[in-house]
C-alpha cells in the first residue's frame, strides 16, 4: 500500500486514508473542539503524510509515524489560529454545565473524549500532548513555545479540571466521600 | 466507574479510554486531500471543441463545394463580348478580345488580369500549355493528367507567333478541359494572321461518358434525436470472484433498480455507397440514467474488493447509503451519466418508393464519459459508495435501429425504433461486478442532402 502511494497510485492513496483516517480523526478531535475543524486538521495532516511519504524510512511504526505528523499539524493549526492565549482558572470546571447534548456517545470512551474536548485549547493541547501522546514536558515546551515549568503547571490545571468534570459525568467516583468514611472510622 | 484514588494511572486511564476510538470524516475531506496530492485530470473541452470545430468546417466545405459555375461562362471571359454556342466558338470575338498585338504582350497580359492565369516571360517557339501554377506542361502531359481526372485548372494555351493553331488541337483540349474541369479556363490566343475565324468543336464520345463524380447529391447531413429509458445489468465477473471474497449470489436480485428517463441528441453526415447503402457518422450527445432504491445508514463502512495481478485488495469507503432495511429511511440515489460519442455505422434501404422507404441502421460508437460520479455497490452487496476511482472514463456502445421514412420536397424525416447498448463495464476490470448500461427509445430523425 506504500509502495502504491509512492507510485501515486490513486487507490493505494485512498485505501491508506480509509484505513488510518478513522484513528486519526479522534486525534484531531481532542486537539480541534469541534467536528469541523477536527476534519481540516485532519485534511492538512494527510496532505503532509502523502508528501512527506518517501521520508518515512520503515524506522517504527508507520501508524506511530502518521499519528506523529497528524499531532504537529494539530498543533501548528492551533498556533497559527492564536489559540493558546486562555487563561482559565479551577473554578472553570465548577461553574460550566455539562449538558447531555455535548456528549453524542453513550460510550464511555467517547463520552472521555468528549469531556477532554470541552477544557479549554491551552490545557487540553499539553493535556493531550502529556498525558495521551506521551510527550515529555521539555518536548511540550519545546513543540509549544513555553517553559518547562508552564507546561507543568497547565497540564496539573488541566488535569484537575478534567477529573472534576470526569466526576461530574460520574465516568469516575469522587474519592472524598470515602475519605471522610475512612476519618470517620 | 474508575476510582479517582487510582488516578497514579490517569494518563494510562486517558489512553485506554480515546486510543480505541474511531470517527469517520466526511465525503469532503478525501475530495479535498485528492485534488491536491493527485494531478490535475486535463478536461477534455479542447478536445471536444475543436472536434466540434473540425465538424462544422467539414459541413461547411461540403455544402459549398464544388462553386456553381457555368460550364461555358469560363471561356473567353474578356468584356462582355461572349458569342457562344453550345458548340461553336466564334474566334473574331475572341481575337477581339485578346487585342491585335502579338502574342507574347498582350495576350499574356490580358490572361493575367482578366482570367487570372500566371504568365510566364520565356518565349515560346511552339505551343504548349501553362498551367495556373506555372508549371509548363506539354500536350500529352496535359491530356494524360485530365485522363486520370487529376484537377488540371486554368490552362493557358499559348501559341506562337508562326506555327499554326490547328483545330484539331484546339477541339481536343477545349472538349477534354470543358468536359474534366469545368472550372477550367482556356484562353486561346492566336496570331491574327493566321485567318482562322471561327473552331467548331465537340465532344468525343469518350469524354461525354466521363462522369463527374456526383459528391454533392452524395453528401446528406442529419439532425436527430432519440427520448430513451436508460437501465442497466450487474454481471459478476466469474474469474474475479472466485479469487475475492466476493457475494457469489446473482447480484441482480440483490439490489433495487429502476430504469429512467434518458435523451440522445446528434448530429451527423452521411455519404451514400450506392442506392440503397448510406454510411453514417458525426457527434452526438447521451443522456443515461437509472436509479437505484437505497436506506440512509448512519455511517456505514463499503467494503470494496479489487483484483489485480491474482491479488485481492481492500478497500473501505466510508458510506451514508445501504442496500438493506435497518430501520433507516429510504432513499433514491440517481446513477446519471453525460456521453458524448463518434457513431459510425451504415443504414440500408431496404424498401424505398417515391415518398415512403424503410431503412435499417447499425453504429458502433465510440463513447466518453463527461462525468464520473456514479454509486457502485459493495463487495459484500451491503453498501454503496462513491465508484469514482473506479470509473471507465471511455467505452464503446453498439446501436441498431429501423425506421419508417417520408421524403419531404427538401428533407427526408425518419421515425423509428432504437436500442443502444454499452459493451465495457462501466467501472474498470479490476472490479469484479461488471455493470452494462442499455437504453431503448424512439429516434427521429430529419435529414436534407447538400447540393
Amino acid at each position: 500500500m506504500i509502495q502504491g502511494c509512492l507510485r501515486k497510485d490513486s487507490l493505494s492513496q485512498r485505501e491508506l486514508y480509509n484505513h488510518f483516517s478513522p484513528r486519526m480523526l479522534p486525534v484531531c478531535y481532542r486537539y480541534a473542539g469541534n467536528r469541523e475543524d477536527a476534519e481540516d486538521m485532519l485534511q492538512e495532516g494527510f496532505i503532509k503524510v502523502f508528501t512527506q511519504l518517501h521520508t518515512f524510512v520503515g524506522k517504527g511504526a508507520f501508524e506511530g509515524w502518521v499519528r506523529r505528523i497528524i499531532v504537529h499539524t494539530c498543533i501548528n493549526i492551533l498556533k497559527k489560529n492564536k489559540k493558546f492565549n486562555e487563561s482559565v482558572g479551577l473554578e472553570y470546571a465548577e461553574s460550566k454545565p455539562v449538558t447531555e447534548e455535548s456528549v453524542a456517545s453513550v460510550m464511555q470512551g467517547r463520552q472521555v473524549l468528549e469531556c477532554i474536548r470541552q477544557l479549554p485549547t491551552g490545557y487540553r493541547t499539553v493535556l493531550n500532548l502529556y498525558a495521551i501522546e506521551g510527550y515529555s514536558h521539555k518536548e511540550i515546551g519545546e513543540l509549544l513555545e513555553i517553559g518547562d515549568s508552564t507546561s507543568r503547571s497547565q497540564y496539573t490545571r488541566a488535569r484537575t479540571l478534567l477529573e472534576n468534570v470526569l466526576v461530574k459525568k460520574q465516568i469516575i467516583k469522587d474519592p472524598s466521600t470515602e475519605l471522610k468514611w475512612l476519618a470517620a472510622s | 466507574m474508575k476510582d479517582k484514588m487510582d488516578f497514579d494511572n490517569f494518563e494510562e486511564f486517558l489512553q485506554s479510554e480515546v486510543n480505541n476510538q474511531k470517527m469517520f470524516p466526511s465525503d469532503r475531506v478525501w475530495n479535498n486531500i485528492a485534488k491536491q496530492i493527485q494531478p490535475p485530470k486535463p478536461w477534455p473541452a479542447l478536445t471536444l471543441i475543436s472536434l466540434l470545430i473540425v465538424l462544422s468546417l467539414g459541413i461547411a466545405t461540403f455544402m459549398n463545394y464544388p462553386p456553381k459555375t457555368n460550364l461555358l461562362s469560363n471561356i473567353y471571359k474578356a468584356g462582355s463580348d461572349r458569342h457562344l454556342s453550345n458548340n461553336h466558338i466564334n474566334i473574331n470575338n475572341s481575337i477581339n478580345s485578346v487585342g491585335l498585338q502579338p502574342i507574347h504582350n498582350l495576350t499574356v497580359a490580358w490572361a493575367v488580369s482578366k482570367i487570372g492565369l500566371i504568365a510566364t516571360s520565356q518565349k515560346v517557339n511552339h505551343d504548349f500549355i501553362i498551367s495556373k501554377s506555372g508549371q509548363q506542361l506539354n500536350r500529352p502531359t496535359l491530356f494524360n493528367e485530365i485522363a486520370r481526372n487529376s484537377p488540371v485548372h486554368d490552362a493557358f494555351i499559348f501559341k506562337s507567333e508562326n506555327a499554326p493553331l490547328s483545330n484539331k488541337i484546339l477541339d481536343e483540349v477545349i472538349d477534354v478541359h470543358l468536359l474534366a474541369h469545368p472550372n477550367v479556363k482556356v484562353a486561346i490566343a492566336r496570331n491574327v494572321k493566321q485567318g482562322i475565324t471561327s473552331i467548331d468543336y465537340h465532344y468525343p464520345n469518350r469524354m461525354r461518358s466521363m462522369n463527374r463524380p456526383r459528391l454533392p447529391n452524395s453528401i446528406q447531413y442529419e439532425i436527430y434525436t432519440t427520448p430513451t429509458r436508460s437501465y442497466r445489468t450487474l454481471q459478476n465477473d466469474q474469474v474475479l470472484s472466485q479469487i475475492s471474497s466476493i457475494n457469489a449470489s446473482n447480484v441482480n436480485s440483490q439490489v433495487k433498480q429502476k430504469a429512467e428517463l434518458g435523451s440522445e441528441l446528434g448530429l451527423g453526415i452521411r455519404y451514400k455507397l450506392s442506392n440503397n447503402v448510406t454510411f453514417k457518422t458525426g457527434l452526438q450527445f447521451n443522456i443515461r440514467q437509472y436509479s437505484i432504491d437505497a436506506y440512509k445508514s448512519a455511517g456505514g463502512l463499503a467494503t470494496i474488493q479489487v483484483v489485480q495481478n491474482n491479488k485481492v485488495e481492500t478497500l473501505g469507503i466510508t458510506s451514508s447509503f445501504s442496500n438493506t432495511s435497518i430501520g433507516e429511511a429510504e432513499t433514491k440515489l440517481n446513477n446519471k451519466l453525460y456521453q458524448v460519442s463518434i457513431p459510425l455505422g451504415v443504414d440500408w434501404n431496404i424498401y424505398d418508393t417515391k415518398n415512403i422507404g424503410i431503412n435499417i441502421g447499425a453504429s458502433l460508437q465510440p463513447t466518453y464519459s463527461l462525468n464520473r460520479n456514479v454509486y457502485i455497490i459493495s463487495t459484500d452487496y451491503k453498501y454503496y459508495a462513491n465508484g469514482e476511482s473506479l470509473f471507465r472514463k471511455w467505452n464503446i456502445n453498439s446501436c441498431i435501429n429501423a425506421g419508417i421514412t417520408y421524403k419531404l420536397k427538401s428533407a427526408t424525416i425518419s421515425f423509428g425504433p432504437q436500442l443502444r447498448y454499452q459493451h465495457l463495464s462501466t467501472f474498470v476490470d479490476k472490479y469484479p461486478i461488471k455493470e452494462y448500461r442499455m437504453d431503448y427509445g424512439i429516434r427521429l430523425g430529419v435529414v436534407k442532402t447538400i447540393k
